[in-house]
């Protein structure tokens, strides 16, 4: 087995190292051999870009940069696939293979640092964005954190709770005795789940007093929350790109209409108070008329 | 958890000690059947029941529209006897939590009735149901703004310059905010169920939001869900809240005016508006998190809220097993205002209880009516 390839590997054209595979068109069926040649068209067409490289390269005596050159045009030669080129292909699938095995562990998101650090997909959610739609990869990346965030928190809360009605169910029979033994036994249905409610508040009373079902209880709100950001995040996205309104435009109207409503409210109080000054003056005169004419 | 039990001996002695456990159910088969069948009767009955009741009525004491203001209306109930002249008037400030019919919720069950028929002028805000326009209201908005309008109008109907201000709730605190900002407005205050000291050790509720990202939480929401409240109001007693009580729909079976007064309360206890989002996180943060009214850091509109300029008479009502405003968090209030006439009521029973109770019904606005008559001069 070549070395840095799973053993779980398996590409149909592949076998181990000793009796690598020579893609030949003979080899394949003909389905196969159609959809291999747009695959081949595409690699010679990087050939014949990588050919014009290494022209410049040569010209330029930029000797990396065309050692670079000619060891991929060696890789991506379509009539001897070279076992680097078949690694390459393997590791990528493995890649793959661990992503999806791994998406449905809850210990995909943990925050050992040790665990997520060797998690592909973790690592993929962690990239550094690049390219053109970087924006929306960081969105994406985003949300898919979120969400798995939340689903951990959430699993670990509904524990909890779980731990609550254990301890409630466990109590049942204590209380049982006690009652017994007062000479008050349980005798019907409705009282036996009366006191599975007492048991359960009481037990619910513990739990919700540690602060580290607190903690857990926020933890997890605090996660939703995040998971609904960077959902609108998406959503507003998506609205822009179509021209439609979003909530961030609806909300800056509605801060300045806002700001609008202060601005005349406090200009009416300005008016009334000038024109009750303006009153007392008026009528000041009026009043001093009328006692010079009596 | 005690591991697997590996010897036969082992295993016997826990079987024998369950099964003396089980022993102690005094559970009669025959009344085990007997109790199964009656809770499928009585559930099919229940069923029937509910089905036939299309609504109900609540808050049904006649009232006037008399201030309105964007989502807010002011009311103003009918004296029950209009030929009478008017008492002396309340404005009831109540929470933005939850509807304010709570006070009215059946002819035989109301508050406000009482007070009517203690011939007090009651009126009432209801806030209204906020939307995504309300988002940016604050608490500037509710005291300076909202509840100072609700005062000018109750005031110029009343050819008065001061009211009687009566906070429940999260309105008490509002009530104190306004009281200390516009002390010349306020003749006396009564506060019901309001919580001043937001960090005493049994405010469980207290305790569970203040590691909450309100800021987050807004910004997600915009107007924090009423839903959303609901849940976490009844998962302070899940037993109880979310099983028990609908268990006890079971004894309405037969009752018909019994199962409608439950149908009320739940009506109104899953009728909560949506939370203004500027409004909620200035009320979560400031009060509940950083506890800043007992320590005169709450700033409403650029002013200092100071409990301890409030220097008029105050009755404080509080219920003695609410869950949700403990008597401690709210009778501290003594020790933070000036009032010199300063006096405290405690009604058995929950947060709720103190409206619905049958004694509470009597106690309470028997309480109001008797001490506003001696200061409402």
């Amino acid at each position: 087995m070549p070395s840095g390839v799973h053993p779980a590997a398996s590409m149909v054209i592949l076998s181990d190292r000793n009796s690598r595979v020579r893609r030949s068109y003979s080899e394949f069926d003909v389905a196969q051999a159609q959809n291999n040649n747009w695959i081949d068209a595409w690699l010679e067409t990087q050939q014949g870009w990588l050919g014009r490289w290494q022209s410049i390269a040569v010209e330029q005596r930029v000797d990396g940069m065309r050692v670079a050159m000619e060891t991929l045009r060696k890789y991506l030669n379509p009539a001897d696939l070279s076992p680097e080129a078949i690694n390459v292909a393997q590791s990528f699938q493995v890649l793959l293979q661990s992503c999806m095995a791994n998406a449905g562990e809850l210990g995909l998101f943990n925050t050992d640092a040790a665990s997520g650090a060797t998690n592909p997909l973790r690592q993929m959610l962690d990239m550094f964005p690049v390219g053109p739609a970087r924006s929306q990869q960081l969105v994406w990346q985003r949300y898919l954190k979120a969400q798995g965030a939340y689903q951990l928190q959430l699993a670990t809360l509904l524990q909890a709770y779980g731990q609550v009605v254990a301890a409630s169910l466990q109590a049942v029979p204590e209380q049982v005795q006690a009652r017994a033994a007062q000479g008050q036994p349980i005798t019907r249905m409705r009282e036996l789940y009366d006191l599975w409610i007492e048991c359960g508040e009481q037990a619910f009373a513990i739990q919700a007093r540690n602060p580290a079902f607190t903690a857990m209880q926020a933890a997890c709100v605090n996660a939703l929350s995040q998971l609904k950001l960077a959902q609108q995040a998406l959503l507003e996205g998506w609205l822009q790109a179509n021209d439609l309104p979003t909530r961030s435009e609806l909300n800056s109207v509605h801060l300045r209409l806002r700001a609008l409503t202060a601005r005349v409210a406090e200009l009416e109080q300005r008016l009334a108070e000038v024109n009750a000054a303006n009153a007392r003056p008026a009528a000041k005169s009026s009043a001093t008329r009328k006692r010079d004419q009596s | 958890m005690p591991g697997p039990l590996r010897n036969r001996a082992q295993r016997a002695s826990v079987i024998s000690h369950e099964a003396q456990r089980m022993n102690d159910f005094k559970l009669d088969p025959e009344w085990l059947r007997l109790d199964v069948a009656q809770l499928q009767q009585r559930a099919t009955e229940l069923l029937g029941n509910l089905a036939s009741i299309r609504s109900v009525e609540i808050g049904t004491a006649p009232k006037d529209a008399v201030y309105c203001e964007d989502k807010l209306t002011l009311y103003r109930y009918r004296a029950v006897n209009a030929a009478s002249p008017r008492g002396p008037a309340v404005l009831i400030c109540y929470a933005m939590i939850n509807r304010p019919y709570m006070m009215d919720l059946q002819p035989d069950r109301s508050l406000i009735r009482r007070l009517l028929e203690h011939g007090v002028d009651v009126f009432l805000i209801d806030w209204g149901t906020p939307g995504g326009a309300d988002r940016f209201l604050d608490l500037n908005d509710y005291v300076n703004r909202y509840l100072l309008h609700c005062v000018d109008a109750v005031c110029k109907l009343r050819g008065e310059t001061q009211v009687n201000l009566v906070g429940v709730c999260q309105g008490g605190a509002l009530s104190l905010c306004f009281t200390s900002l516009h002390p010349q407005r306020v003749r006396n205050l009564i506060t019901m169920v309001t919580p001043v000291d937001f960090h005493t050790a049994d405010d469980m509720l207290s305790q569970w939001v203040r590691q909450l990202d309100v800021k987050a939480l807004v910004a997600a929401h915009g107007n924090v869900p009423g839903d959303w409240l609901n849940v976490g109001f009844a998962t302070l007693m899940p037993f109880r809240l979310l099983s028990q009580k609908y268990m006890t729909l079971l004894d309405t079976v037969g009752d018909r005016d019994k199962l409608e007064n439950f149908l009320r309360m739940e009506k109104w206890i899953f009728d909560s508006p949506d939370q203004p989002g500027a409004a909620f996180e200035e009320f979560v943060t400031l009060l509940y998190q950083q506890n800043r009214l007992i320590k005169d850091e709450l700033q409403i509109g650029g002013r200092m809220v100071k409990l301890d300029t409030i220097k008029q008479p105050i009755l404080n009502v509080y219920a003695t097993e609410d869950h949700l405003v403990p008597p401690a968090a709210s009778r501290c209030l003594q020790q933070y205002v000036s009032s010199k006439d300063y006096a405290e009521l405690a009604v058995n029973g929950g947060h709720i209880g103190l409206y619905v109770s049958g004694k509470a019904q009597v106690i309470v606005p028997d309480t109001i009516a008797q001490w506003l008559r001696e200061r409402d001069h």
